[in-house]
This record gives C-alpha cells, sequence and structure tokens, in this order.
C-alpha cells in the first residue's frame, strides 16, 4: 500500500532535469542546528548537521548520550521542545501532492517541502503521510487510560479525514466539536473514531504481529507488555502510511530477545511498505543489522558517515574505531578493550570552542586540530561539502586527507592543563555559591 | 529504637537542616526569589511579624494589659464613633434621662484605638504576635518531630511497622481537628508558662509586663494534633528513599539503621518536610486562634482572644475584632507566600540529581 | 579443589503482594512473587562469575538477598565457610563483600560530596583518625581514576563514569575479598564502559578481588567473566566455563539469547537470526514443568509436565544445563511436541 503510494509519487512527479539524486532523496537535511537555551548556558545538540535519506533505505544515526542523535530526530520530526529550538537549516521531505498547494516558492524545491519554511497546519499535515515517529518508552507514549485500540484507531481516523478533504490542510480535528464530544459519551455513533478506522487499527495491531489483535484491541497500556507496547506504538506510527519512519532508541529500553522481535519485525514492515527508516540508537549492533547506511553523531556533529560497509570495516575518523574498538565482541573476546579515554562533552556553547571537538580524547590530536575540520571525502581525501556534495563515505577529521604525523601531534597533557584548568575555576564558583548560602 | 531516633533528631535537627539545602537548593532559591513578587512580599511580611514579636516591649507604645476604663472603646485614628450618652439630671425633683449623642474622637495616643477595657490595640496587636508565632513555631515544632519521626520509621521499615503507624495517622485525620484540639485542652488541662521578658530584665525597657505567658497546653495540643500531616510527607519520602541505591549501599557496609535514617534518609527528605513547616506555621496560628475565640488558651494576649472579645462590641466598636483579625491574616498571608516560594524553588522535579557538568 | 569463596545453596526469595493490614482485613490472600526460585551457585575465590538473563529473571535480587541486604524467604549463602543468613553479627561480612550498582545517579547519596560517600564504610566502621581516613579517600579516589582534589565535589558534578568510579572507590574502602557488581556498566555509554571494564580488571588483579558480575550484556559478560550463569524467571538455567557457554550453549534459552544479540559487524546483515517468540512469562505464576518451555523451539510434552534437573552438558561435570536435552534416554524423546497455539496462549496468559 504505502509501497504503491511512493512509486506513485515517483512517477507522478516531473523528473527535473539534474534532480536524479533528488528523486532517490526521500529526506534532505541541511545545515540543521539545535541549540538549548537553559540557565547554565547555551548548548549546541545539533551543530549544523546535513544528511540525506534515500527511498526504502535504513539511515542510522549512532552516537553516545549528548551526541544529539536523539534531538536530530526530533528536529527532523519536528518535536523540539523549549527550551530547545531549531535556530538553522533545512528540512526538506518529497511530498509532491503538498508541494504542489503551497504557494511560498522558498518552502518548496521540486516535490521537496521545507518543514521549516511552511506554516504550521501544512507542518501538521506532513505527518503521517510523510513521516511518523516511535520512541524509546512506549509506555509514556501511550495514553494510559485509553485503550491501546482506541488510541491506534484515533490516529487512523486524524489520517483518514485528512485524506478525505486532501484540500484542506487545516487541522484535521475540526468539525469535531464539544458538543459532538458529549454525544458521544452516549451515542457510540457520534464519537469521532468511526468503525472503519477501528478495523483498521486492528489489522495494524495484526500487521505489527500482536496476537489475537481484536481482543487485544480492548485492553489498556499496562496490560501490555514492553515488547508489545512497542508494537503498537509501531503500529500507531504506521496509521499515516508514512514514507519515513523515524525510530528513536526503539529497542533500548527491551530485552535482548524482544529486541530482535522488534527488529525483525521493522524489517518485515519496511519490505512490505517500502517505507525508509531513520533508525537512532546506540547499540552498534543494531546499527550492524538494520542500516544500509550510517552516520556516526559525536557533539552534535556527523562525524563520519557513509554505506555500513565503509564506516563498519573501514572507519577513518578516530572517534568511529574508539567506539567500534570499546564494546567487548561476543564471538572473539579480546584480552582487554580499548576504551576512548576521557568524557563525553557538555555541548556548551563557551565551552566548545573552535577546535575539532574529540582533540581532547583523540590519541592523534595533532595542530591543526585546533582548528574545526570540515568533512573529508575519504576516497579522494579533499575537503567536501555535504550540503551540495556528499560523498559515499566523509569523514570530519583531517587523517582522511593525510597521515598522522607524530612531529605535529599535541603533547598529551595539552588538554588536561585545560580541563584542570577550567574544573578549578569551576570549583571555586560552587564554592562562593556555598559561601553566601552561609550567610 | 524511638528513643535513640529522637535524641539524634533533636541534636542535628540544623546541622540536617543545613546539610539538605545544597548550593544548588540555594541558587534555586535565590532565583525564585529575584522572580517572584510575591515572595518577598511574603518575606516582609514574616521579618515584620517576627521583628515585632521580638521587640514588642520596645515596640508597644502602652502596657497591653493596663486598663483605663475612662478611655474605653477609643476608635483608631481617623474614624470617629457616634455614641449615644446617657445622663440623668435631676430637674425640678425629678429626674430625667437625657439621651445625647456625642462624638468620641480618637486619641492619638492610641493610634489603633482601645478595647472595651481601655487597653491600647497597638499594644496588644503587637504583644500579640509574640504569641502566635511561638505557638506556631513550637507547635510546628513538636509536631514535625513526632510526625518525620513516625514517618521515617513507618516508612523506611515498611511493613508491619509501616501499617501500623500509618493506620493510627488516619484515625487522627478523621478527627476535625479543632474538635480533637478542644477535647485534649479539656483533658490535660490549661497550663500557662509565665517567661520572663529578657527586654524587660534587661531594664530595656519599663513598664512592660516582666513575663510573657507561653499557653503550653495549646503548643502541646496544636503539636499533637497537626504531626499526622509532617508523617504522612516523612512516610512518603522515607519510602522513596530507603529503596534508592546509595541507602543499599550503606547497608552493605553495615551501617545501622539508625546510621542510615540519620545520614541519608533524613537529609533527603528535609526539602518537603521544610516546605510542609512553613505553611503549618500558619495553619497553627489560625487553630491558635480559634482556639483562643473559643477560650481555650492560656493566654488573655492573644489576636484571637481579641477576636472573641471584640464580638459583642462588633456593631459599636468594629475595631476591637477587626486590628487583630487584619493582624492574623497578613502574617498567615506572610508566611503561606513564604511556603510558596520555598516550594517553587525546592520542588523536588528540580532539586537533587539532573544532569550538569 | 579448594572451598569456594561463596555458597549460594538453593536461594529462594519470594515477594508478597497484597499483604497488607487492609487487605488482611478484607480477606486477601496475599500474592506470592517468585524473584528468586531456588538458586545454587558457587564463586571461587579470585574469579569472576557472571550472571546474565533478562530483566526480571531475578538476576538482581539474586546479588542483593546473598548479601543479605534483602531478607531471603530460604535457602543458604556460606562466605568462607560461614552461613550468612544464620550469622548474628554480620560486621565480618559486611567489609568483606561489598556491591557496585548500577545507576550511577542513585547509588551515590546527592546530598554527599564525594569524599564523604567514599569515608561513609570507614565512618561506620571506625576505622582509622580523621586525618587517616582522609589520606585513604584520596588514595581511593586516585585508585580508581580519579583525582584526589575532586574530593569535595559533589555527585552531580561528576559525569555518568566517574560517578560510577566513585561508587566504585566506595566499594573498595573497606578493602572487601568480594564484590557484587549489580550491572555496573549497562548504564553509561559504550566508551565510558569499556574503561570501567578496564578498571574492574585492573582492580582485581591488583587485589585479588572475587567478583559476581550480574549484567544483561551477554558480550560484557563473555569479556569479564571465567564462569557464566545464566538465569531464567528465577532459576539458573545453566552455568559453566564462559567460553563453553558461549561456544557450546547446552541450554536452549542461552542458545535464542547468543543468536538475539546484533553483532557490530558488518557480517550481521546477513545473519539469520529467528527470535523467540512471546514474552518472558509472569514470575506470579511460573509456567508448570521448565520454565521455559512456553517459548522453547524444542518443547515438548515432557517440558510441561517435569521440572528438569542439573545435566552435565557434553560430559563435563563444569557446564551444567537444565535442559532435558542433554540427556540422552530421556522421556522427552520420546513424548511428542508441543503445539505452538498451546506455548503462546500459556505464556501470554498471565500479563
Amino acid at each position: 500500500m504505502s509501497g504503491d503510494e511512493t512509486s506513485h509519487a515517483r512517477d507522478a512527479s516531473p523528473a527535473i532535469s539534474d534532480a536524479d539524486e533528488d528523486a532517490r532523496n526521500l529526506l534532505r537535511v541541511r545545515d540543521l542546528s539545535t541549540r538549548f537555551f537553559t540557565e547554565e548556558g547555551q548548548v549546541n545538540a545539533v551543530e549544523s548537521v546535513d544528511f540525506d535519506v534515500r527511498d526504502g533505505e535504513v539511515f542510522g544515526i549512532v552516537g553516545e548520550s549528548g551526541s544529539g542523535k536523539s534531538v536530530t530526530a526530533l528536529s527532523i520530526g519536528d518535536l523540539v521542545e523549549s527550551p530547545g529550538r531549531v535556530t538553522s537549516g533545512e528540512v526538506w521531505y518529497r511530498n509532491a501532492d503538498l508541494a504542489e498547494e503551497i504557494d511560498d516558492p522558498e518552502a518548496v524545491d521540486g516535490d521537496f517541502v521545507d518543514v521549516r519554511q511552511v506554516p504550521e497546519n501544512v507542518r501538521r499535515s506532513l505527518r503521517g503521510p510523510s513521516f511518523s515517529m516511535i520512541f524509546q518508552d512506549p509506555m509514556s507514549s501511550l495514553n494510559p487510560s485509553l485503550t491501546v485500540g482506541e488510541q491506534i484507531a484515533e490516529a487512523v481516523e486524524v489520517q483518514r479525514r485528512a485524506r478525505a478533504n486532501p484540500r484542506s490542510t487545516r487541522s484535521r480535528t475540526q468539525g469535531y466539536g464539544l458538543a459532538d464530544m458529549l454525544a458521544s459519551t452516549v451515542l457510540p455513533s457520534r464519537s469521532y473514531v468511526s468503525e472503519e478506522s477501528r478495523e483498521r487499527a486492528i489489522e495494524l495491531l495484526e500487521q505489527v504481529g500482536i496476537p489475537d489483535p481484536a481482543d487485544r484491541a480492548d485492553e489498556y497500556p499496562h496490560q501490555f507488555s514492553g515488547g508489545m507496547l512497542q508494537r503498537a506504538m509501531i503500529a500507531q506510527a504506521l496509521a499515516g502510511e508514512p514514507d519515513l519512519l523515524i525510530a528513536d532508541e526503539p529497542t533500548t529500553a527491551l530485552d535482548v530477545t524482544i529486541q530482535a522481535q522488534i527488529l525483525d519485525l521493522l524489517r518485515d514492515l519496511q519490505d512490505e511498505t517500502g517505507m525508509s527508516i531513520v533508525m537512532i540508537t546506540h547499540n552498534l549492533g543494531v546499527i550492524a543489522r538494520m542500516c544500509d547506511r550510517v552516520g556516526v553523531m559525536y557533539a552534535g556533529e556527523i562525524v563520519e558517515r557513509g554505506q555500513l560497509a565503509d564506516v563498519f570495516d573501514d572507519p577513518v575518523h578516530p572517534y568511529t574505531q574508539g567506539l567500534l574498538g570499546s564494546i567487548p565482541d561476543l564471538d572473539e573476546p579480546a584480552s582487554r578493550l580499548q576504551p576512548i579515554e576521557g568524557n563525553v562533552p557538555d555541548l556548551y556553547d563557551h565551552e566548545m570552542g573552535d577546535r575539532c571537538y574529540f582533540a581532547d580524547r583523540c590519541p592523534y590530536a595533532m595542530e591543526e586540530c585546533l582548528s574545526h575540520p570540515p568533512e573529508f571525502d575519504t576516497e579522494t581525501g579533499k575537503p567536501v561539502d555535504p550540503k551540495t556534495d556528499p560523498g559515499e563515505h566523509g569523514a570530519r577529521c583531517v587523517l582522511a586527507n593525510h597521515e598522522f604525523r607524530p612531529e605535529d601531534a599535541l603533547p598529551e597533557e595539552y588538554f588536561a592543563v585545560e580541563s584542570e584548568d577550567s574544573s578549578g575555576s569551576d570549583r571555586e564558583a560552587a564554592e562562593t555559591e556555598e559561601v553566601n548560602t552561609d550567610d | 529504637m524511638i528513643s535513640e531516633l529522637l535524641s539524634k533528631l533533636f541534636g542535628g535537627v540544623w546541622e540536617t537542616v543545613r546539610g539538605g539545602v545544597s548550593p544548588r537548593t540555594a541558587r534555586n532559591l535565590r532565583k525564585e526569589f529575584r522572580n517572584s513578587l510575591l515572595a518577598k512580599l511574603g518575606v516582609v511580611l514574616v521579618v515584620a511579624a517576627i521583628l515585632v514579636a521580638a521587640f514588642a516591649p520596645v515596640l508597644a507604645p502602652h502596657d497591653p494589659t493596663t486598663q483605663n476604663l475612662d478611655g474605653s472603646s477609643l476608635p483608631p485614628l481617623g474614624f470617629s464613633k457616634e455614641t449615644t450618652q446617657t445622663s440623668s439630671e435631676m430637674v425640678n425633683g425629678s429626674i430625667e434621662v437625657v439621651n445625647e449623642t456625642v462624638y468620641v474622637e480618637a486619641d492619638p495616643n492610641h493610634p489603633l484605638g482601645t478595647d472595651s477595657l481601655g487597653r491600647d490595640m497597638l499594644s496588644r496587636a503587637i504583644y500579640g504576635a509574640r504569641t502566635s508565632l511561638m505557638v506556631g513555631f513550637l507547635g510546628t515544632a513538636i509536631a514535625a518531630l513526632v510526625g518525620v519521626t513516625v514517618g521515617l520509621a513507618a516508612g523506611y521499615y515498611g511493613g508491619r511497622v509501616d501499617d501500623a503507624l500509618m493506620r493510627s495517622a488516619d484515625v487522627m485525620l478523621a478527627f476535625p481537628s479543632l474538635v480533637l484540639a478542644v477535647a485534649l485542652v479539656g483533658l490535660f488541662g490549661k497550663v500557662s508558662i509565665p517567661v520572663p521578658d529578657p527586654l524587660v530584665a534587661l531594664g530595656v525597657e519599663s513598664g512592660m509586663p516582666d513575663s510573657f505567658v507561653l499557653p503550653g497546653t495549646v503548643i502541646l495540643v496544636v503539636g499533637l494534633v497537626n504531626w499526622v500531616w509532617f508523617a504522612r510527607v516523612a512516610r512518603g519520602e522515607a519510602l522513596s528513599i530507603q529503596s534508592e541505591e546509595y541507602v543499599k549501599a550503606a547497608r552493605s557496609v553495615g551501617a545501622s539503621d539508625g546510621f542510615i535514617i540519620r545520614k541519608h534518609v533524613l537529609p533527603n527528605s528535609v526539602t518537603p518536610i521544610l516546605v510542609l513547616a512553613t505553611i503549618q506555621i500558619a495553619a497553627i496560628i489560625l487553630l491558635e486562634s480559634s482556639l483562643s475565640f473559643l477560650g481555650f488558651s492560656g493566654t488573655t494576649l492573644s489576636w484571637g482572644f481579641d477576636i472573641a472579645q471584640g464580638r459583642d462590641y462588633l456593631a459599636t466598636s468594629w475595631w476591637i475584632s477587626t486590628i487583630p483579625g487584619i493582624a492574623i491574616v497578613l502574617t498567615v498571608i506572610g508566611i503561606n507566600l513564604v511556603g510558596d516560594w520555598l516550594r517553587d524553588a525546592l520542588d523536588p522535579g528540580i532539586e537533587g540529581e539532573g544532569g550538569g557538568p | 579443589m579448594t572451598d569456594p569463596l561463596v555458597r549460594v545453596e538453593d536461594l529462594q526469595k519470594y515477594y508478597f503482594e497484597q499483604d497488607s493490614l487492609v487487605d488482611r482485613l478484607l480477606g486477601k490472600e496475599p500474592e506470592s512473587v517468585q524473584a528468586v526460585d531456588g538458586v545454587s551457585f558457587d564463586v571461587r575465590e579470585g574469579e569472576t562469575l557472571g550472571l546474565v538473563g533478562e530483566s526480571g529473571c531475578g538476576k538482581s535480587t539474586t546479588g542483593e538477598t546473598l548479601l543479605r541486604l534483602r531478607e531471603p524467604t530460604d535457602g543458604a549463602v556460606y562466605f568462607d565457610g560461614e552461613n550468612v543468613f544464620e550469622s548474628a553479627d554480620l560486621d565480618e561480612f559486611r567489609k568483606r563483600a561489598q556491591v557496585v550498582f548500577q545507576d550511577p545517579f542513585s547509588s551515590l547519596d546527592p546530598r554527599m560530596t564525594a569524599g564523604q560517600i567514599i569515608r561513609e564504610p570507614l565512618d561506620v566502621h571506625g576505622i582509622g583518625t580523621k586525618a587517616e581516613r582522609r589520606e585513604r579517600v584520596e588514595e581511593l579516589l586516585e585508585r580508581v581514576g580519579l583525582s584526589a582534589g575532586q574530593v569535595d565535589r559533589y555527585p552531580h558534578e561528576f559525569s555518568g563514569g566517574q560517578r560510577q568510579r566513585v561508587g566504585i572507590a566506595r566499594a573498595l574502602a573497606l578493602e572487601p575479598d568480594f564484590i557484587v557488581c549489580d550491572e555496573p556498566v549497562s548504564a553509561l555509554d559504550v566508551s565510558v564502559q569499556a574503561q570501567i571494564l578496564n578498571l574492574l580488571e585492573d582492580l582485581q588483579e591488583e587485589f585479588g578481588l572475587t567478583y559476581l558480575f550480574i549484567a544483561h550484556d551477554l558480550s560484557v559478560v563473555r569479556h569479564i567473566s571465567d564462569r557464566v550463569a545464566v538465569m531464567y524467571l528465577g532459576e539458573v538455567v545453566e552455568i559453566g566455563p564462559a567460553d563453553e557457554i558461549f561456544e557450546n550453549p547446552g541450554h536452549p534459552y542461552t542458545e535464542a539469547l547468543l543468536e538475539s544479540v546484533p553483532r557490530a559487524d558488518t557480517s550481521e546483515q546477513g545473519r539469520e537470526v529467528d527470535p523467540l517468540a512471546g514474552d518472558v512469562p509472569s514470575p506470579r505464576s511460573p509456567p508448570s514443568g521448565c520454565r521455559f518451555h512456553t517459548r522453547c523451539p524444542y518443547a515438548r510434552e515432557a517440558c510441561k509436565r517435569e521440572s528438569p534437573g542439573d545435566y552435565d552438558v557434553a560430559g563435563r561435570a563444569d557446564h551444567q544445563a537444565a535442559c532435558f536435552r542433554r540427556v540422552e534416554d530421556h522421556d522427552y524423546w520420546d513424548s511428542p511436541p508441543l503445539g505452538e497455539d498451546e506455548q503462546v496462549a500459556e505464556g501470554t496468559a498471565d500479563d
């Protein structure tokens, strides 16, 4: 169904001459930056990120906590909340129908629509047909006081009403007022959710592998196990038959055997519907299992990107190497792990500086790492602009350009001294605070 | 076990409260204070009430207990009172009653007027602050001591101990607090403890009462009526803290229950208890006023007592009831505003853990 | 063979629900949750025994109960020959057995400084003078890879990995022989996790420590353990040397676990995985017979009827699995296979 739709969309769109590349893309993210404005200062959670997601592929974003991977997911899903804000960048979704309707030439590029430049109501109508999201914790994503079936049916209903009235990009709950809601408590026939939607919800539950879907639809979230809830949430996300599923740590809260089930399910669904998936996780195993291409995030940036095999078998960025080296291998245990020294940075704007963000933990830090490196194509070793010409395998590290030069290496204590200094002043600040408390 | 706990609680109350206020907490307090006009107003009101109570002998223009029947029921400045003066005159051998309307003007010596016995209202309001605040603070201290001890024990030990303690607390809650308080006062009798006034004793001020009456029974009773609230809050805190891993860690190194309660559970539950205490002070001041109003107090220098006194003269001398009433309202509002400030600043959501470098 | 340092015999820990006064008055029967149901294993001096299983299998409860942080329902734990559950004076045991917890946030009292936290065990046992304690704390901080200058910092001023180091320093303060590591790295990022694992290994070597390492991450367990015990629904289903367990698993559950773990390797793409069906049944009413029979791909009638004992795997006395398939002449082989419907129905009936 959704597979048909995507191919249909592709045929219908008049191919723009040099847009062969674009036609294969479903999502283009350009120069995306998201900041959080907290009391302690500005946090650069996502820092000028560019990537594309192609038709029918699984694009993985991997990183540790605080790398900005989840904020990236929220940013492309248009769900960043205060005190965070997407401060710059473009998020282009391919949606030919919508692109036709919008007059603003700035916000449309061929079949693509920029989420950041269209009004709120248009943005809302992208949700569902263009993309939908699933999260780590399904328990908190479902309303505990409504049955699972009802919630999925509601999602279906919203999409159904939107389709029935495609010209209107207004709120899809329009025409359903307070009076209808009150009436629905007495007369089931007046309820917002139609019988068709309920049936579709049960179909969806069946599609995501929930046994006895008709019975389970009438149960409440607390009666579901963690794995079942995640399935239910996937069913809800599928209600709009999305072109792109953004999955933010979908298996992190689950046990390995259940994780395997969910990963299998996502694979099957993808085969069935032809949708693309953005898979965000810290688990390199999940990435290896699921993804066609992968971007490695560190300190809000994509530091390395490429085909899975390129990144995993031939990592260029020392962070990628470190990440792969620090996980114990289940099949061939090494006698000793090779951890990355130090800690993940806090991403405070005033602490980031102009150097390569990984330099303080990098075993190959050189003089030139003190200025921020561009992205290099690992094949040619030339700097590339990921906005216009994303190469197949890129890395934001000078090592992609030339070998490590020991004579340029920064002295080992270079950053140690710096961090000791800053922690010292922190300490003083904390002490002054305490003195103040006393009086 | 309980006695050990008590002694440790007593000794370490201040230390605990201090230890419970981390730099982060202090920062939140300051920030919330800066941003909130109401918090500032509350602090001003409370500080004013405390200063007034502490320096009552200096501030009060008259001895609040001196009666002057010649100048009774004088109105506050800016008001006058219209009364009918009845005099009898001997006119032509017969007694004639003359009704004459006179205007009683305010006396600048008694800016807030006098009561029916000619006592200075301002001085009484000032001294009344002492009673209210003393009962408020001491009563809350007793309530907190009993309640926190019971609550921590119930929450920490759980099971049967919890059941027994908290069900009895539920029973306490089932009684209307005023009825319970009246019953308890009846049970204990009125005990008044005269406390020498240091300012008078040191000769800073003379002509004022040389001692101040502490309504002992009332303090005890309001404490015993209100401990339940502390028990509930402390229990909830203890219940969640005792399952924290740092408590398990302390147990695994062999720390005794008393040690754990003192070092881990109590300090980490101080914040909500502090917030509750502020609100309880206000509640207890109101309860004391009610008891005084009903005549169950051990002192005659109390806002509630004055309101009761003025009740009979409401039609003619409204200020006798109104002035202590306003004093109560201002104090209670002030304390509640401080309580709100603490609650907003110390909200457990913001407090304690959370990220940061 | 010498006596093991820790011997756990038939350990049981049940929790009771609906057990309050009100429930009693209403005449409700207390409902038992069999978190740990008859677990036995040894931990030998100087080794690391990995205890692995999915959430709710009772592995953490086992760790806490054997340290007597929870009161056991039944069973015995011998530490250096002494029954921990019967001894009245736990002082000595408390000094020699320590614990490192999973959550680097909740395992440190937010209102205490790193110094106070690490010093607490010394305070409790009244060891040394104030100056000596201070010195010891600084020494410990440096030993776990922090600096002595960080002694007055509060937990929230540390990163997750650094907090875990503080927790480890606290566990080391009394110079213990035995440490229960309860998921010590599962809340950490992979790069930091490797640091902590290396630290734990170094400390073990330096101080001759014995670890009970509880974790759900199989690759971590394989990396750090000498021997491994696999738990499912409150029972140990397989125990043996780490390499044996991972290369020649004797229990279908272990097999399924191993298969489910996605490898961080490009070969993962083509690997066929047949994930276990269904969910873990509720420990309130565990399945009859072999508890795994509701999800087991090899389940037969016999598994439903009868509880398996511990059978040697591949003829090795040090590798045992609780599965009839390890016994060549068991009734199992003659009994009919369980229908899939039967399995699923039973497995999901109680959640």
